[in-house]
């Protein structure tokens, strides 16, 4: 798992790009059983919109800076 | 969190929640970056593995994630600083299902910005109309929920210093928040 930090001197692990959207997949898929690009393109047309604060589209939502393209 | 440049503020600002963590995880925090942005998205940061499973019998498992914007600013909190724009914690059991969540999104899609608490399906409460309500709270650290964690949940502390440590951390981040104030009625 690209993600998988492992440090314990409180330095925190940056994410490349690459790793961010990973991530964002990764979730995505966990708790909705999508790809990332899938749950952006459904939250941009705003088939999410009846409920956002489903507990689990909340979350991947919150990931979202990761998951565009333009991240970073 | 203030720094003579955005890593170090970030770093400045990172550095204390990875300490929080520690007292719960052996779980690392993951972070967009610390460069400013001009675009208004914000870096966000995250648990390298997440939700994390914590030590509790049941089973707990917790999720973090915090946007935050690196800014200019003056006086003693600049030259840079870190700003957070949005949190989520949350508390799962072993089924995945959400117990506890502590939500600030003032900018996202949902009707409430202010600071909220849901009580999940996971908590088994009853009353039908808690499911999916925004309880109002008041701004809340990372490190309250750690301490609720521990105090009340149930969830063995990796380290014998969590109670110092999470008031120390706890006691930086109110130190340099812009709200509420430390002298608000929400403050500390």
């Amino acid at each position: 798992m690209a993600t998988k930090a492992t440090a314990t001197n409180g330095q925190v692990h940056y994410l490349t790009p690459e790793e961010g959207r990973a991530l964002f997949d990764r979730q995505a898929r966990r708790y909705l059983k999508m790809s990332g690009d899938e749950f952006i393109r459904r939250w941009d047309a705003g088939e999410f919109d009846d409920n956002p604060d489903r507990p689990e589209v909340m979350r991947v939502a919150m990931l979202l800076p990761l998951g565009r393209k333009n991240a970073r | 969190m203030a720094g003579r440049t955005p890593a170090e503020a970030v770093q400045n600002f990172l550095g204390p929640l990875q300490q929080a963590i520690s007292c719960v995880t052996r779980t690392v925090l993951v972070s967009s970056g610390y460069h400013p942005r001009q675009d208004e998205e914000p870096h966000l940061l995250t648990l390298g593995e997440s939700p994390a499973r914590l030590n509790s019998n049941p089973r707990l498992f917790l999720s973090v994630t915090m946007h935050y914007h690196v800014v200019e600013a003056p006086g003693e909190r600049g030259p840079w600083k870190v700003s957070i724009a949005a949190y989520l914690y949350s508390l799962d059991d072993e089924q995945g299902q959400e117990i506890l969540a502590f939500h600030w999104h003032p900018r996202g899609r949902s009707s409430v910005t202010s600071p909220h608490l849901h009580i999940g399906p996971g908590a088994g409460v009853q009353y039908q109309q808690l499911q999916g309500a925004h309880i109002p709270t008041g701004r809340v650290a990372l490190e309250d929920v750690l301490r609720l964690a521990i105090r009340e949940l149930g969830v063995r502390p990796l380290r014998r210093d969590w109670a110092d440590i999470l008031d120390r951390t706890q006691r930086a981040f109110e130190q340099w928040r812009t709200w509420p104030a430390p002298d608000h009625p929400l403050g500390p």
